[in-house]
């Protein structure tokens, strides 16, 4: 009964991920992962990162190579495909100042302000 | 309803949480304690809120690694969107990790938002930032995770 209880209520905060399908990433999202026995809230399959690096550190895009994919990881994530699997809670950030904001003062969803100026005095 | 003429930004750089807010993300540690699994690493946009809704919401799973991951930052449409330098989060935030983010980033100065890059990118699916295309950042997102999904 409080299982129940407490997926729902924790439901209510996260956005299920699923690579095939629909995607919510959410913003601005704090995550949480584990190892997984018997997932409750979301699933998140090692399959579904088709990891094409392996045990290598994260590379972000600019700095990727082109060899980043290799047989020997490939095989490497298809054993760990049925080894284990990880959840994966996203959770949206609570309301903010800006959030406020925006509903006493509605935005239509078109104006953009990028201000490239004011964004480099910020650093 | 305001119009895109007559909006005004009110410059919430870097917007924080309100106390409704900040009551939304405890609100989940009392759930978020009893998670079995336990969650094994946080991982949240630089952005201020992002790292104190997590702080708050996983509170009680002590000693656990906390990772800023700038590939779930939120697309730059005001100045609530815009980060700070990794210096400024780490003295706000100094058991979150920005080591990746300071190293991914130097090259720009720490820059990790969008920042109007002349090429209309920032070489981490800049689509995100202009054009509402997901499709780039939540692969990267999927990679990131595949990393950090392998800790044990």
């Amino acid at each position: 009964m409080r299982g129940a209880a407490v997926t729902a209520r924790l439901a209510s905060y996260v956005t299920r991920l699923t690579r095939g399908g629909g995607t919510g990433t959410g913003t601005g999202v704090g995550v949480g992962t584990g190892t997984a026995r018997a997932g409750h809230i979301t699933h998140i399959d090692r399959r579904a990162f088709s990891t094409t690096m392996g045990g290598a550190p994260y590379v972000p895009p600019h700095r990727r190579g082109s060899t980043i994919t290799s047989a020997s990881n490939a095989s490497n994530a298809s054993a760990n495909d049925k080894t284990d699997k990880k959840i994966l809670h996203l959770v949206r950030h609570g309301r903010t100042e800006m959030n406020e904001y925006l509903a006493a003062n509605r935005w239509d969803g078109t104006f953009i302000f990028i201000s490239t100026r004011a964004i480099r005095l910020m650093t | 309803m305001c119009t895109a003429s007559d909006f005004v930004d009110p410059l919430f750089y870097d917007t924080r949480l309100t106390k409704k807010g900040a009551e939304q993300a405890a609100s989940l540690a009392p759930v978020t304690r009893f998670l079995d699994p336990a969650p094994e690493v946080l991982i949240a946009s630089p952005l201020h809120r992002a790292m104190t809704t997590a702080d708050l919401a996983f509170g009680s799973c002590q000693g656990i690694k906390k990772e800023t991951c700038a590939l779930m930052r939120e697309r730059v449409f005001h100045a609530s969107d815009v980060g700070r330098h990794p210096d400024a989060i780490e003295a706000d935030f100094p058991d979150w990790c920005v080591k990746a983010l300071r190293e991914e980033h130097a090259e720009k100065d720490g820059v990790w938002w969008y920042a109007g890059d002349t090429d209309g990118g920032d070489n981490l699916g800049a689509a995100v930032s202009v054009s509402g295309v997901v499709q780039e950042p939540v692969e990267e997102v999927s990679l990131f995770l595949s990393v950090y999904g392998q800790v044990e």
